[in-house]
């Protein structure tokens, strides 16, 4: 079965698959100008997954639409780098990312609900992008569609084809998005949030799916999530963001195993565990995230921090490589440092 | 005071149905359960299987087509409104979204003195001091955020108000429907802490309604697992956790993510999705999607069965057995 939508052969050798570079974005607000990303650097090769874990507000969303170059040009003023295979994408015309979109680099929007055209049926919104792109026949781009729905795990697709939206569940308009993602063989999917608001059983249907799926076809993967239990075992890397910085970034792994900035401990702690027993005292995060117009000026977490110094007050810590290679943490007394806190308030290090 | 442990609500045999047009929608079928003064009950169940319907039938307010609901002695879907309306000064209910639950016109002090105002308890000032108390307790700065507007706070905040304005008429019942899901899991540690702080300090008793397996262990005593509008299981939480019987309850604790990249689960992977509940399966109504079903099942309703002290479930053929 040779079609279109199956993956080009994967000799990747050259520049990363993506990779972003000091990438800032802010928004003018009434108030003053929001930074919602503070200066990402990150990259992704073929074939591997990265997860971006943050809560709301952390720049998480805004971080990876401003990848995707689909952030509003007027209100939204970004700098930086932005690179795909190399070129440069951060604020690229529409018409170069037209090219991108769909055929390189494609995006599963966090809602099912509201992510298809109410209004069309779901096989004309999987074959749109088959016509345009890759200039398939009507007959060649639906049998095409129905071969992608029968990937992501559709019943009956021949009869799911002229469906409307509303006609399928959460869970199936989810694998239909992700069934159009998918159509036209892109080299970057970006996920955002691809299972918030479905059930546990049908969450663990669809990671499963993309995961099989990125493998299959040698896909990059940006996973972003507010849930440290969706990227803990998918994952290559992972990258914790708070108040639109990159606090840690390490592979998965040693992420759960080493981890060295108090927030993503914070963030672990306060999650329950099936595991543990009922009426387990929860440790909760005081306070919540600093104002993005006017941020504290040293650490963005010092406010809330457990461990916090007067050094983390003033300066803000930069992320900065650890012992593990690719561990990469911003924090002035990291908790993976065996030597004690209060000595090291004392060395003056810069 | 009745001694604890004592059952404060008897839900036997509960329906709701729903009907528009031609067609009705059983979304609660025959549900039964006791909970107990002091105990924190939990109701876990995907999306559309009657978790949140039972839950507001319990308060009335959707009406249950039959069945009875017997609240510290009073059968309440007998009430007349004005008997009604004095039971709901006993049983208060939280919703899950703290934001559009609360007035967006109306000062937070307001807000959480209202009830007392709707039931002229007290003086003014005692209602004032009453709403301040409440209020700081659950860890709103009165005489800061007392003046505000609900827009003024965040989510996690928003939902602190809601809890101080359920809790206000010092109910015996709280229903909690989802409380947490729409919060941060910072945020969401500090309502579920406080919670227990308040439920200990109030003697509450408590029906927690969540999807989230981990939340609801963390917080309930016992926990009832339900699909499709019926119970399957229901036990202690940490046995129901450890050893459940339900094939249901197998398939939903194996498809739980934890963060925790060690974690190798074999996870039962259920196929397909809950069925319509407009036309569920005859017998058991997990029958279709369960791994273990046999002929039976779609001929007989398996009844809720004690297989254990205080564990019930309603399968032919339960795990273990």
């Amino acid at each position: 079965m040779s079609t279109p939508a199956d993956p080009p052969v994967a000799t990747q050798v050259g520049p990363p698959l993506l990779t972003v570079d000091d990438l800032k974005v802010s928004f003018a607000t009434p108030q003053g100008e929001l930074r919602a990303v503070q200066g990402v650097s990150l990259t992704l090769e073929q074939g591997k997954t990265l997860g971006i874990v943050g809560e709301s507000g952390s720049g998480k969303t805004v971080l990876s639409r401003a990848i995707m170059g689909l952030l509003p040009r007027q209100s939204a003023t970004q700098t930086g780098s932005v690179r795909y295979k190399g070129e440069e994408i951060l604020n690229a015309s529409n018409k170069d990312l037209r090219r991108l979109w769909g055929s390189e680099i494609a995006m599963v929007f966090q809602d099912p609900m509201t992510s298809l055209n109410p209004v069309l049926r779901i096989g004309h919104q999987i074959t749109e992008s088959l016509k345009i792109h890759l200039k398939l026949s009507r007959s060649e781009a639906k049998e095409t569609a129905l071969s992608l729905l029968m990937q992501v795990g559709i019943p009956s697709p021949v009869e799911r084809f002229d469906a409307y939206p509303n006609q399928l569940s959460g869970g199936m308009r989810q694998r239909v998005i992700i069934a159009i993602a998918l159509a036209c063989a892109p080299r970057l999917l970006m996920a955002d949030e691809p299972t918030t608001g479905l059930d546990v059983t049908v969450q663990a249907q669809i990671l499963d799916l993309l995961s099989t799926l990125q493998r299959d076809r040698q896909m990059g993967m940006v996973l972003v999530t507010h849930d440290l239990g969706v990227v803990a075992t998918r994952t290559d890397e992972i990258i914790v963001m708070y108040a639109g910085n990159v606090v840690e970034r390490a592979p998965t792994n040693v992420l759960f195993s080493q981890m060295a900035m108090p927030y993503t401990e914070a963030l672990l702690r306060s999650i329950p565990r099936i595991g543990n027993p009922s009426h387990t005292r929860l440790v909760a995060i005081d306070g919540r995230p600093p104002d993005l117009i006017s941020p504290p000026p040293g650490c963005p977490f010092a406010p809330r921090c457990p461990y916090v110094q007067d050094k983390c007050r003033s300066e803000k810590p930069l992320l900065v490589e650890g012992a593990v290679p690719g561990h990469s943490y911003a924090c002035w007394y990291p908790l993976s440092e065996p030597v004690s806190v209060g000595l090291r308030s004392g060395s003056g290090a810069e | 005071m009745t001694e604890a442990g004592a059952p404060l609500l008897t839900v036997d045999d509960l329906f709701v149905t729903f009907s528009r047009g031609g067609s009705s929608v059983q979304a609660v079928a025959g549900v039964s359960f006791t909970l107990n003064k002091g105990e924190t009950l939990g109701l876990v169940g995907e999306s559309g299987c009657g978790k949140s319907t039972t839950g507001r039938a319990i308060v009335q307010v959707d009406k249950p087509t039959s069945g009875t609901i017997t609240f510290d002695g009073t059968e309440l879907t007998a009430l007349n409104r004005s008997d009604l309306r004095l039971l709901r000064t006993q049983v208060q209910m939280i919703f899950q979204d703290p934001i559009s639950s609360l007035n967006p016109r109306r000062r937070v002090a307001d807000i959480v003195a209202e009830p007392l105002n709707i039931w002229k308890i007290g003086t003014k000032e005692e209602r004032r001091d009453k709403a301040s108390a409440m209020l700081d307790s659950v860890g709103i700065d009165p005489g800061v955020g007392g003046g505000r507007y609900p827009r003024e706070f965040s989510g996690g905040q928003c939902q602190r108000i809601s809890i101080a304005r359920a809790l206000v008429l010092e109910p015996k019942l709280l229903v909690c429907d989802e409380i947490v899901s729409a919060l941060d899991v910072s945020v969401q540690a500090q309502i579920l802490n406080l919670l227990e702080d308040l439920k200990l300090e109030h003697k509450l008793t408590l029906f927690f309604i969540a999807h989230d397996l981990a939340v609801v262990k963390n917080v309930s005593d016992r926990v009832a697992v339900m699909y499709l509008g019926r119970l399957c299981e229901i036990a202690p939480s940490d046995i129901l956790y450890a050893a459940p019987a339900h094939h249901y309850t197998e398939a939903l604790l194996s498809s739980a993510v934890e963060p925790n990249p060690e974690v190798t689960r074999t996870p039962v992977i259920l196929s397909g999705e809950p069925p319509s509940p407009i036309n569920p399966p005859s017998g058991c109504r997990f029958r279709t999607r369960c791994p273990r079903a046999e002929a039976r099942c779609a001929e007989e309703v398996p009844q809720l069965r004690e297989i254990a002290t205080g564990h019930q479930v309603a399968c032919h053929f339960p795990i273990g057995s």
